[in-house]
């Protein structure tokens, strides 16, 4: 793969130059001062080194387990759809009342750019790898895997495809190595997770 | 065999792709406007699929219950929460606890929906994904 640039160096954005560590502080009115609120409960954590990013915090790692509770949600919903109308309808009615609330979002919050540098265009094509799941997962899903089978192997995928990116930094995210102890802790989050998948009855 | 276990792993495989993709945007742009781009995109791609496969309102949609249709408006939460967290956490650490939310969230619904199953190796499930939380959490705690 020397020689070969397959996905160019972007433009680094050093987040924790700006003493706005929190891009939504810069909001105004109330979803500002929730923001600001929020910003100041991450001030305890100790900032070692500046990296590209802001030092993890709690906050981060409630978003993303949060995020989590999010996709049971969706699964409710967009599994409910596809009980009345088609698997198509399922995926293109959520796109379209996901656009809504964020044209709504946009023009009310108003979010600034962190960065004046525009982003390369492929940056903007994760809509279109989202579509995509959809198609893969239901191909998947009809067959001799069936859903626990097509769950589990896309854990298995998802995980090794994040570890892979994290280690090469991968399009230009923060590059980090993954140590033992992150390792330990992620061997025993999918094993809980294919306990709950193949003998918890139902995902 | 091959083939579908290669969509399976796909499938995940993209999942991390477009988180990925979505948290680079953000990082030129912001989490919301990461999440609109996503959306927007998404929709112009289904919608062209849609077109050319046919058959998008088959069946009776309409008959759906309405909360059905706000799987939108979560799945905006949804993709700005990842693109904020993977640019601070890392691609492997967002997709760990999102997977451990969505885990102990499905167990929740599904026990408070009274589904049937087996409850012992639901907790041993919940209790394995708390412990793995704990681990990296522990990890990240000391510098």
């Amino acid at each position: 793969m020397k020689g070969v640039v397959l996905w160019p160096e972007p433009d680094r954005v050093p987040l924790a130059r700006s003493t706005n560590t929190n891009e939504f502080a810069a909001y105004t009115g109330v979803a500002g001062r929730v923001n600001r609120w929020v910003a100041k409960l991450g001030i305890k954590g100790k900032r070692v080194v500046m990296t590209d990013t802001p030092a993890p915090r709690f906050i981060h790692f409630l978003g993303a387990f949060g995020a989590g509770g999010l996709i049971t949600l969706m699964l409710l919903t967009n599994g409910t759809l596809a009980q009345y109308g088609s698997l198509m309808f399922s995926s293109w009615v959520p796109h379209l009342t996901g656009t809504a609330l964020a044209i709504a979002i946009l023009l009310v919050l108003r979010p600034v750019r962190t960065s004046p540098k525009r982003p390369p265009l492929w940056a903007y094509l994760g809509g279109v790898s989202g579509g995509l799941t959809v198609i893969a997962t239901s191909a998947a899903m009809n067959s001799a895997l069936a859903l626990s089978g097509t769950i589990a192997l896309g854990l298995a995928g998802q995980i090794a495809f994040s570890l892979f990116a994290d280690a090469r930094g991968l399009f230009g995210l923060p590059q980090r190595m993954p140590n033992l102890r992150d390792l330990t802790g992620l061997g025993l989050i999918v094993a809980g997770a294919l306990v709950i998948i193949f003998w918890g009855g139902g995902a | 065999m091959i083939t579908v276990i290669g969509l399976a792993v796909g499938a995940g495989v993209l999942v991390g792709l477009s988180r990925q993709l979505n948290g680079r945007l953000a990082l030129s742009t912001s989490a919301m406007e990461s999440s609109f781009w996503n959306h927007i995109v998404g929709l112009a791609f289904v919608s062209v699929l849609a077109l050319a496969i046919g058959g998008l309102f088959e069946g009776a949609p309409m008959e759906a219950p309405w909360w059905a249709f706000l799987g939108g408006p979560i799945g905006f939460m949804f993709i700005a929460a990842g693109s904020w967290a993977i640019n601070r956490i890392g691609a492997a650490q967002t997709a760990m606890l999102i997977i451990a939310g969505q885990m102990i969230s499905s167990v929740l619904l599904d026990a408070s929906m009274g589904v049937s199953g087996n409850i012992w190796a639901r907790a041993l499930g919940v209790a394995l994904i708390l412990g793995g939380m704990w681990v990296t959490r522990a990890a990240k705690a000391k510098p």
